[in-house]
């Protein structure tokens, strides 16, 4: 299964993110003796997968700035030295994405207390705790 | 009550995984529980003992499996859950590892051989595989498609590099059984199961891996209906597990931020093009709608690459406008279900299946 809404709202950007910074952690890694040659190629792909979404990115708002139908322009997108990104909606997803994992990590220094949900709190009897064969199991 | 006698599992190749355990939970499945059985005989590295739970079916799904010379095994009543009827059979591993296959799904040739490796490491409980639809026709069965390529492309290959794959998805996935005991099994207490397993390893300082070349082929939902209950489980199920597990999670690195960032988009993302988008659209400037598709290329990438791989970009291509359809429905229900299990307390309880 999959969680929340893949490609949607700051969860690309967290793991385009999480893309371009692997190499630095893999690096740390292959200090400690505990790369590998096959991390190195996957840690490769990631980085050039999401090093490869920027630039498609920037060149479909380059595409929409050309034909004057980005709905930010005028405002929002900035020619970085022939590199066109809409900087204010990037950086409202940037300033979010830094909200929200600034706030699990404060949330994390405190110690956790209470229990879950009363409807999620009961574990199940399991049949295999205490195994008993020739009650549990149907004839077929 | 006299136990089944043991069946002899024929030897299909020369080399067999000694210690593996197959569990495959089945509930009306007499239509493709042969697929998924031979599948799994016809591995390169076929495992030691394949056990069917038939869960009470009434269209000869137990007879179905017994034709392929598998162990089947049916409790007295329905357990109402994959996790129940999981459960059920976990008194008759005696390997090291066991695996829990989905009764519709079949896996690549080689899928057990790639992914088992992957435990040899004591400290990992649990490896899962690739996932790809196995019939890619209907809007649904397309947007699902894409969804998997993106998601198993890109997003849970880092979350693996970073040693904390959000979900062992439950389709497809093997475990120390040692681990899974240790764990209570599966859980039933929320909507998810595999979910919440796999975060239960985590909170124990266990591993989970994912690997890439370990493929598998369930079917899914091809109407509106059966994807709808699809859905509406797995959006009660995260939520179920994020209030289940969130004061603990809280303390593993990485996972946390998965898991707040997947939280937000659930939360905010729905919020946004349910009710924001269109009334900016009517409201502002109705180019307001291209934010429904804005990331549209941000995606495509990993989705054309792994198609690729594949060789099937054409179908990625023809495919990718269902992924929006199926996200826009997502959206509805995880927003009802934020709705119905965090505002309203009404938890969804009833396991219904997704075909």
């Amino acid at each position: 299964m999959n969680a929340g809404l893949p490609g949607a709202g700051i969860g690309g950007l967290f793991f385009v993110i999480c893309a371009l910074l692997a190499p630095l952690f893999e690096f740390v890694r292959v200090l400690r003796g505990r790369s590998s040659v096959e991390r190195r190629r996957r840690v490769a792909h990631q980085f050039f997968l999401a090093v490869g979404i920027i630039i498609l990115v920037e060149r479909a708002f380059f595409l929409f700035a050309l034909l004057g139908d980005s709905p930010g322009q005028g405002t929002s997108t900035a020619p970085l030295g022939g590199f066109r990104l809409p900087l204010a909606p990037v950086l409202l997803s940037l300033g979010v994405l830094v909200l929200v994992l600034g706030l699990t990590s404060f949330l994390s220094l405190f110690k956790s207390q209470g229990r879950p949900p009363q409807h999620l709190r009961a574990r199940p009897d399991l049949p295999f705790s205490e195994p008993e064969q020739d009650e549990v199991f149907q004839e077929v | 009550m006299e136990l089944i006698a043991e069946r002899q599992v024929p030897q299909w190749a020369p080399g067999i995984a000694p210690g593996l355990t197959v569990i495959i939970p089945a509930y009306n499945e007499a239509e493709g529980i042969a697929d998924t059985v031979r599948s799994l005989q016809e591995q390169t590295l076929p495992p030691l003992k394949i056990i069917v739970v038939d869960d009470c079916s009434s269209d000869g799904t137990g007879d179905a499996a017994r034709a392929m010379g598998v162990h089947v095994i049916r409790p007295w009543e329905n357990t109402g859950s994959k996790a129940g009827a999981q459960n059920y059979a976990m008194p008759l591993v005696e390997t090291e590892f066991v695996m829990a296959v989905d009764a519709d799904t079949i896996l690549a040739p080689d899928a057990i051989e790639k992914l088992l490796p992957s435990l040899d490491d004591p400290e990992v409980a649990a490896a899962c595989g690739f996932v790809l639809p196995r019939r890619v026709e209907t809007v649904w069965e397309r947007g699902r498609y894409v969804e998997y390529m993106l998601a198993f492309n890109f997003y849970k290959p880092i979350q693996d590099l970073y040693g904390k794959p959000l979900i062992s998805s439950g389709c497809f996935s093997v475990y120390r059984a040692e681990h899974l005991r240790a764990a209570g099994g599966w859980s039933i207490r929320t909507m998810a199961e595999d979910m919440d397993l796999t975060w239960t390893f985590y909170e124990k300082g266990l591993k989970v891996r994912f690997v890439t070349e370990a493929v598998c082929y369930p079917i899914e939902p091809h109407n509106r209906e059966f994807m709808s209950k699809q859905l509406k489980r797995w959006s009660h199920g995260f939520i179920q597990n994020v209030s289940c597990h969130w004061r603990d999670v809280l303390h593993i690195p990485y996972l946390r931020l998965v898991i707040a960032v997947a939280f937000w988009d659930a939360l905010i993302a729905t919020i946004l093009y349910l009710c924001v988008l269109p009334l900016l659209a009517v409201l502002v400037d109705p180019r307001f709608l291209l934010g429904y598709a804005i990331d549209a290329p941000a995606m495509l990438l990993p989705v054309i690459v792994g198609a690729g791989k594949r060789r099937e970009v054409r179908k990625a291509l023809a495919s990718y406008p269902a992924f929006y359809v199926l996200r826009l429905v997502n959206s509805w229900f995880m927003l009802k279900a934020m709705w119905l299990e965090l505002v309203m307390r009404k938890p969804l309880l009833v396991y219904e299946k997704g075909h």
